[in-house]
């Protein structure tokens, strides 16, 4: 059985480092978010706005949303690709300014969920961006969401050393 | 039932929640059956029962040489419980994590090999 799936050991890892010093050595201390839904059912919606109140308030963590791509730091993808979407994803990522981080977000982001035998769903997010963090869950919860960020940030460290 | 709220967040010193820091004690707060995990090997190489039930076609089943290998793929899994509920064998069981992102979709992937052929 190789069903761990080592949870504990890279939160150590991230916690060890300093999450702190990560954001300030990449973005001033801060992250803002632009969240983006290409064909969501507002469920994870739902979970990532409980993100920006008082009980999970994300903002002590120095992440914040944002309205405009220009403004944005990590892309926030929801929902599964549709083929009307398609396109409008591609220019949100390009309006973005570098370094950039994308966080696929729920099963349909991941793999399509329910909708993955449709005929209006293009393909995973992962087809179409580079993604730096995958957020399993139907919703996923809040803690998940925080935890998705904040590994977003360590994959992007990965990938700057190797 | 706000100000129920506001006081109880008075009494103990906080409403917001330390989650990244204190990890463990948030989330022993509660009981999470966020996804379902994989036990151990199926024995019943007959039953297809999991891999029909899945909406999402998380689990499936691969046959080799008369066994049983099951692979569940936790990033397709909308967690409705289905497997967990019908498997006669108890194959599948409710995890207690709940943030389980990655940075590589490859560990969303479950495996376990196939029952000893008896």
């Amino acid at each position: 059985m190789t069903a761990d799936h080592g949870i504990h050991a890279d939160w150590d890892e991230l916690e060890e480092q300093g999450m702190s010093a990560r954001l300030a050595r990449y973005f001033g201390h801060s992250l803002h978010i632009r969240h983006i839904d290409v064909g969501s059912c507002n469920a994870c919606e739902s979970e990532v706005l409980a993100l920006s109140n008082p009980y999970y308030n994300f903002h002590r963590l120095g992440l914040f949303f944002t309205h405009s791509p220009r403004h944005a730091d990590v892309l926030l993808v929801t929902g599964a690709l549709t083929r009307a979407m398609a396109p409008v994803l591609r220019e949100t990522y390009d309006a973005m300014p570098r370094p950039r981080l994308v966080v696929a977000t729920g099963v349909c982001a991941l793999h399509g969920g329910v909708f993955a035998n449709s005929s209006r769903f293009v393909g995973p997010v992962d087809s179409v961006l580079p993604v730096d963090a995958y957020i399993p869950g139907c919703p996923p919860n809040p803690y998940a969401l925080l935890q998705g960020l904040l590994k977003a940030i360590q994959s992007r460290e990965e990938a700057k050393s190797s | 039932m706000r100000a129920e709220w506001l006081l109880s967040g008075l009494a103990s010193g906080r409403v917001t929640t330390t989650y990244p820091r204190q990890r463990e004690q948030e989330l022993s707060r509660r009981r999470w059956n966020s996804v379902p995990t994989l036990n151990g090997p199926c024995s019943d190489t007959a039953c297809r029962e999991c891999s029909e039930v899945c909406p999402t076609d998380a689990i499936t089943r691969v046959e080799t040489q008369g066994n049983a290998a099951l692979r569940l793929d936790v990033g397709a899994c909308i967690a409705c419980g289905r497997c967990v509920d019908r498997c006669p064998e108890g194959v599948f069981s409710w995890a207690e994590a709940i943030d389980r992102a990655e940075v590589r979709k490859e560990r969303f992937i479950s495996t376990v090999e196939g029952g000893a052929d008896q």
